[in-house]
């Protein structure tokens, strides 16, 4: 069970997002008929990697088997919070990204201790508290605006002048968050969690600092997302639909990249080309000169594709009883 | 009675008793609050969400959800005005018919993804209110359909007979149907026991996929039919029409206690669960409340009413 | 076996959960390890056998059925009024093979017959239809076989809710008639119809799983270890359930994993290894050893043992 073969199968998911992206990709370019300049790459990276931070967020609650359906509203509270404390001087600005971060991790923690100890399902503890954090986004921003100190827009720009900086942030991200924990035994822990609770619970796992850390984290990227959307926008934004189509957006992306909602298989690499993917799509209906009113209906029905494709197998599953609920 | 009986009609009677305890409250704020006319109007605003719920508690009974709410309300108030615009004002009495069908053939499509392919059903219809606001997205932004409310929509939704709203009336018969159908027939038993255990219902000779699949139908066809007499009562259908009613259509079917997780349910908690919301939100807005506070409300609402009535059993190995 | 005496060093016996003795290798003969493996107090526990069932019309014929890597070329003949035993050891492809008949299963290959007729069951209520009438007892009554926060009435018409509805609408009346009627049947002690099934003891839940399936009026039931994890008594009364059906013109196909039950129950006994009919034991041929030298599938060829299922 070793050698490529089996690291092609295991990373399948991932591997046809990437090979996804670059094929819509490369359409964009020809079409497009600029070439690949700069200005270009960085619209799509900075759109893509949006999406990315938030997708590879959902990625840890779904790999121990949950969701988070409070992830976009975690996105758009950070956002509002950001649009209100990154002003004045650089150690303000400092300390009002530590207080977003904390807060992200605040979401995160909230949300774990519901389903953690409260052993609330995650759907409804999550699609509750995305309902409150909606009504704090509100609170603290309830028309879209904010001064933002424009040097926190450092980070929509290009490193070298050659490298978005966005893109250096979700290789941090996935250098410094993602691979550290896919090694560590929290991070195996929540794989195995989601393959199968009661074997993880057997085998030793800490079971409940897996799942609690794994929405902490998902607040955490929440939460820089949110950091590097104001970043973008120099505004903060509560708004319902953004937060909707993100959470939607993020379990699509999920669901591209290979991960298995039932849990236990599948990575944040993955849930990267599939957010990138998604982005793409609305590029793409823009060469091909096709009504933007429509990229709600292609997003839903990528995700619905998304999910059919993965559940191919129920239908020929030998043994009938194989996939209904036990009673839980 | 027993035991068991009495602990699942507690929550009922909690929410009943909350129900009067905000009536009394609002009193002692306006008096105008225990007048009788307030009180219908407070019963028509909140047959809307009532009919809603009483779909949705059957597919929750189920151990499942559905997220299409908003976009399934909006398509029915659309289609039920748009028909007019099809097939000429004669045919107008055609629209809540339209309204039932639509809803019907979108929760189909939730249905068969859940039964059949075994998908999730949150991501499921997530991802089915998505597409379906996409159609009505397209739809309206190309041919600008007629969206102004016909006679018979503001017949159903605002017209009293000896002063009770037809809404109301709707809703009641809604609730009858809902009521006799789990507690009357094999289509409620099955219902109930494959919340519970689809994994035993299967074997037991029951074709579960058919009952989830009507099910879903079932709900579709409320939620339509709840956005034909909202658009109705607000005299057009308009984009977005049904965002508002997702959280409180589920808080108010968790609120009785009828678990998430698929258990036992009465109708009951579910009106009490309706009217206590309804009275909520009333109160709320005339106490000028910002937009944001019911928002936190609700969730606050759900994740209590969770933690006391529904908390996810342990799955132990 | 021979693993056990060519690994073990301490080889210890069970049985029904019971530790039966420990001892260390070459202390006791293979026959005194059968002996210990069986026990010896079965006879009486048993209804007496009818034994005129051998000429009747079959109920299920099943000819050279496989599925998979776990069954394979299976034929098997249940006769009406007769209780055939399915024998060997666990996870030989008799759960299986009890899912398959139900209609569980997706694959399958070979001919299944109910009552001489060609049938294909592509679910289990396919298999509850009036033409097959066929029902399975499940082997994990708390999993498979009730939904324990229901009522034991509602458990208990789970499966025959349909017929006491004829209009759409449940005749509460004819409900609580067939309820009192199987509490009657198989004595199943509750203080209420209306109490959730899992309240109930092990041996009535199973009482309850049984007369859930005894109102579908099946002319074939099937039986996965319906035994397991109840006291002597209650199993007794199983048993002389089990004779009265058959007696009453029931097909029964019994799979169990005590072979004092084999002997005591069944009119015949067909043994599987490997997914394979090795062996079918009737009349005299029932002893204890027969069975266990099928079980491991010895009496064929010593050296050419089949590859076991798993």
């Amino acid at each position: 069970m070793n050698g490529p073969r089996f690291w092609l199968t295991r990373n399948s998911g991932a591997i046809f997002a990437f090979v996804l992206f670059v094929a819509m990709f490369v359409i964009y370019i020809v079409k497009n008929g600029v070439g690949l300049r700069m200005g270009l790459v960085m619209a799509v990276a900075n759109k893509g990697v949006l999406l990315a931070l938030v997708a590879i967020a959902q990625t840890l609650p779904v790999l121990t088997g949950g969701l988070d359906l409070s992830v976009g509203m975690t996105f758009v509270l950070t956002n509002c919070l950001a649009s209100a404390l990154l002003n004045g001087p650089p150690w303000m600005i400092a300390l009002g990204v530590i207080a977003v971060m904390l807060t992200g991790v605040i979401c995160g923690a909230i949300n774990g201790a519901l389903i953690v100890y409260g052993r609330l399902q995650p759907i409804i503890a999550t699609l509750a508290t995305s309902a409150i954090f909606y009504g704090l986004a509100l609170t603290i921003r309830p028309i879209p605006g904010g001064t933002i100190d424009p040097v926190v827009s450092i980070l929509t720009t290009q490193l070298f002048g050659v490298i978005p900086t966005s893109l250096v942030v979700l290789l941090a991200v996935v250098l410094i968050v993602w691979v550290p924990f896919q090694l560590s035994m929290t991070g195996r822990g929540c794989y195995a969690v989601g393959s199968s609770e009661s074997a993880a619970r057997m085998t030793g796992i800490n079971i409940q600092r897996s799942r609690l850390t794994a929405y902490i984290l998902c607040g955490l990227l929440a939460s820089l997302a949110g950091l590097l959307l104001t970043a973008m926008t120099l505004s903060g934004d509560a708004s319902v639909s953004s937060g909707g189509t993100y959470t939607l957006s993020s379990i699509a992306a999920v669901v591209i990249g290979g991960t298995s909602l039932m849990g236990g298989t599948g990575g944040a690499i993955g849930s990267i080309f599939g957010a990138f993917v998604l982005r793409n799509v609305s590029d793409l209906l823009f060469v091909f000169d096709i009504d933007p009113l429509v990229e709600p209906f292609i997003q839903g029905l990528i995700l619905l594709a998304a999910v059919s494709l993965g559940s191919v197998r129920v239908l020929r599953a030998p043994n009938r009883l194989q996939f209904l609920g036990v009673g839980r | 009675m027993t035991p068991v009986l009495r602990a699942a009609d507690r929550p009922v009677l909690i929410a009943f008793g909350f129900v009067v305890l905000l009536i009394i409250l609002g009193g002692l704020y306006n008096p105008q609050f225990l007048s009788a006319f307030y009180l219908l109007q407070q019963l028509q605003v909140a047959s809307f969400l009532g009919i809603i719920a009483s779909g949705l508690m059957v597919v929750i009974l189920l151990g499942h959800i559905d997220l299409s709410i908003p976009w399934v309300v909006t398509i029915g108030g659309m289609t039920a005005t748009a028909a007019t615009g099809w097939w000429g004002e004669p045919f107008a009495w055609l629209g809540p018919l339209v309204a039932i069908a639509s809803g019907s053939v979108i929760r189909l499509a939730n249905g068969l993804g859940v039964a059949l392919l075994r998908i999730p059903s949150m991501v499921f219809t997530l991802g089915m209110n998505a597409v379906v606001q996409g159609i009505v997205v397209m739809y309206t932004g190309a041919n600008a359909p007629v969206d102004r409310a016909t006679p018979i929509l503001k017949w159903l939704a605002v017209h009293e007979t000896f002063h009770v709203p037809h809404a109301a009336i709707v809703w009641a018969i809604f609730g009858l149907l809902v009521v006799l159908m789990l507690g009357r027939t094999p289509f409620g038993r099955y219902v109930c026991a494959i919340g519970n255990s689809e994994r035993v219902t299967y074997p037991s000779g029951v074709n579960t996929r058919s009952i989830l699949i009507a099910a879903f139908i079932a709900s579709g066809a409320c939620s339509a039919f709840s956005g034909a007499v909202l658009a109705g009562y607000a005299g057009k259908a308009y984009q977005a029409m049904g965002d508002p009613y997702l959280l409180p259509a589920i808080a108010a079917v968790v609120l009785r206690g009828t678990s998430i997780l698929g258990e036992s349910g009465s109708y009951p908690g579910t009106i009490a669960g309706v009217i206590l919301i309804t009275v909520l939100d009333s109160i709320l807005s005339v106490a000028q409340i910002p937009e944001a506070a019911p928002q936190i409300i609700y969730g606050a609402i759900i994740i209590g009413m969770m933690l006391v009535y529904g908390r996810a059993r342990r799955t132990e190995g | 076996m021979r693993e056990i005496t060519a690994f073990a060093d301490i080889c210890s016996v069970f049985r029904n959960g019971r530790h039966v003795a420990s001892f260390s290798r070459g202390a006791r003969s293979g026959d005194e390890i059968v002996e210990l493996m069986i026990g010896r107090d079965y006879k009486d526990v048993y209804p007496d056998k009818s034994g005129h069932a051998a000429s009747a019309k079959p109920v299920l014929e099943v000819k050279g059925l496989s599925w998979g890597d776990c069954l394979s070329g299976i034929d098997l003949t249940v006769r009406k009024g007769e209780i055939v035993g399915l024998g060997g050891l666990d996870g030989q492809g008799q759960r299986e093979l009890l899912l398959s008949l139900f209609g569980v299963l997706r694959g399958l290959q070979g001919e299944i017959k109910i009552g001489g007729e060609p049938r294909s069951i592509g679910s289990p209520r396919g298999a509850k239809r009036r033409s097959v009438a066929m029902a399975l007892i499940p082997e994990d009554r708390k999993t498979e076989g009730l939904v324990l926060p229901l009522t034991v009435r509602e458990n208990i018409c789970l499966a025959s809710i349909g017929r006491l509805a004829p209009a759409g609408f449940i005749r509460k009346r004819e409900e609580k008639r067939a309820v009192d009627e199987a509490f009657q049947m198989l004595s199943i002690h509750a203080n209420s119809a209306d109490l959730p099934v899992g309240t109930l003891s092990d041996g009535n839940q199973q009482k309850v799983v049984i007369a859930k399936w005894l109102l579908t009026e099946a002319r074939l039931i099937l039986l996965n270890d319906p035994t397991r994890g109840i006291d002597v008594g209650r199993k007794q009364q199983i048993y002389r359930l089990l004779r009265k059906l058959a007696d009453g013109g029931t097909g029964i196909l019994l799979y169990t994993t005590d072979y004092a039950e084999l002997i005591g129950c069944c009119d015949r006994v067909v043994m599987l290894y490997g997914g394979r009919v090795v062996r079918e034991l009737q009349g005299d041929e029932l002893s204890e050893s027969n069975i266990l030298a099928a079980s491991l599938n010895l009496s064929e060829s010593e050296t050419a043992v089949g590859e076991p299922a798993d």
